[in-house]
């Protein structure tokens, strides 16, 4: 669950989505990178995600 | 000439000293120059013990997956956010390890990496979580990069060893960050003042970096000679200059009245007022909170929302339908906490909004075992008995 703007990095919300297995976890924290400012393959380089498990940021969560 | 926090800043002129000062007055002048983007904070809340999912449904939404009703649902008391909130279901973890029978996932909730060694009661973090990458990234200018919080059950209080250290969060493979689960201790770090010391309306005033950086100054005097020293002695004399009231409204900067951390209830509540405390004096743009966290301190009672057994017992439920799915109220408890929070940050102007513009909450679940793989998040339920209804 996500609350905020992120200075205005996150979409505007009030959204429920159920990714029903298509997306992992990773893949949240990537988007949650992203809208800090931070480089999100950064924290996957750091954390040797497999690559089946980083598909790429929820895209759906960034402005 | 009255010398302003803003003001000094704009006035320093860094040559040489910039690399001896270090990043964290960089980013001060930056944002006292209005050149560098204002930094965004974190907040993660960790719920130990797991999810039930139907309690973190919104009770509908529309084709577009827009919620139209929070009604029924835990999330109620956050209603007021909810423009911009987003509920994420039913994400694949990447790996499925939960430790200790199943009761969290422990680093790997926030690493997404698998614990070391696998569903060891004891293991090591496989690498960093994303709170702690996120510090590195945003909060190396902060005297606290990351702020971690733990709240334990009374009986985790008094049984906390070593070994038994609350841990879900880590820097590097095997470099696991304690939390701080003592109010009064978490206090002294975030403000370094004790409690008897603060009245609630006593603005806290800014020592923050300053100490540091004319600590380091000091130090550094003596290797320097001729102009680098009277420019280094200048530096130093502004950056005093800076140990005033905080930049924000000093009526937004208090030191928070501390519960005294004896109950439960006490524990949270304190826990949640230092981690407002410490994002709106600016110690920090990273809080992590751990609400009983790991497999070792699941057994918290909220005896103060009514309920008589434990939350390891509600997790579990067995064979009592009136266990299971019954946590209804814990969670709302801490979404309407969570909503305090985002409240508070709201209040406080910044730039040309609020604190909560430049803040990202993420209320995540610590798992536990789900029943059969492939596992989800958030996690199911741990029992095969029919959860109650919301």
């Amino acid at each position: 669950m996500v609350i905020g703007k992120a200075g205005g990095a996150l979409k505007p919300a009030g959204l429920y989505r159920d990714y029903r297995q298509a997306r992992s976890l990773a893949d949240l924290y990537g988007a949650v990178a992203i809208a800090m400012g931070a480089d999100d393959t950064t924290f996957a380089r750091q954390s040797a995600l497999p690559l089946e498990n980083r598909i790429g940021p929820l895209e759906d969560l960034l402005a | 000439m009255r010398l302003t926090r803003r003001n000094a800043l704009r006035g320093l002129q860094l040559g040489a000293g910039a690399a001896l000062l270090g990043p964290a007055l960089g980013a001060w002048l930056g944002e006292a120059r209005g050149q560098a983007p204002q930094r965004r904070r974190l907040v993660v809340f960790l719920e130990g013990g797991g999810w039930e999912t139907n309690r973190h449904k919104p009770a509908s939404t529309d084709s577009n997956s827009k919620i139209l009703e929070l009604n029924r649902s835990s999330l109620l008391p956050l209603t007021k956010h909810l423009p911009i909130l987003s509920v994420i279901d039913n994400l694949r973890r990447p790996f499925h390890n939960a430790a200790a029978g199943g009761h969290s996932e422990l680093f790997s909730a926030l690493s997404c990496l698998p614990n070391e060694p696998k569903d060891s009661d004891n293991p090591q973090p496989g690498g960093p979580t994303i709170d702690s990458f996120i510090a590195s990234q945003v909060g190396q200018a902060d005297r606290l990069p990351l702020l971690a919080l733990g709240v334990l059950s009374d009986k985790g209080m008094k049984d906390m060893t070593v070994r038994r250290l609350a841990c879900t969060l880590a820097s590097a493979p095997r470099e696991a960050i304690p939390y701080i689960v003592h109010p009064e201790t978490a206090r002294e770090v975030i403000f370094g003042l004790p409690q008897l010391e603060v009245s609630t309306n006593q603005p806290l005033r800014r020592r923050l970096l300053t100490d540091f950086l004319v600590a380091d100054i000091a130090r550094l005097r003596g290797k320097l000679a001729g102009t680098e020293q009277r420019k280094l002695d200048r530096y130093a004399d502004q950056l005093r200059a800076l140990d005033t009231p905080v930049a924000t409204p000093s009526t937004e900067c208090l030191a928070p009245q501390a519960a005294g951390g004896i109950t439960l209830r006490a524990r949270i509540e304190d826990t949640f007022r230092h981690a407002t405390a410490a994002l709106i004096c600016r110690q920090t743009h990273m809080v992590s909170i751990g609400m009983t966290p790991s497999n070792k301190f699941l057994d918290a009672t909220y005896d103060f929302l009514g309920y008589t057994k434990d939350n390891h017992a509600l997790n579990h439920g067995g064979n009592d339908p009136d266990l299971l799915g019954n946590k209804g109220q814990i969670f709302a408890y801490h979404a309407g906490l969570l909503a305090k929070l985002c409240d508070d940050l709201a209040a406080v102007p910044e730039g040309s909004g609020t604190m909560l513009d430049n803040t990202l909450v993420l209320w995540v679940n610590d798992n536990g075992a789900p029943i059969t793989p492939p596992a989800t998040h958030p996690f199911a339920r741990w029992s095969s008995a029919k959860p109650a209804a919301p």
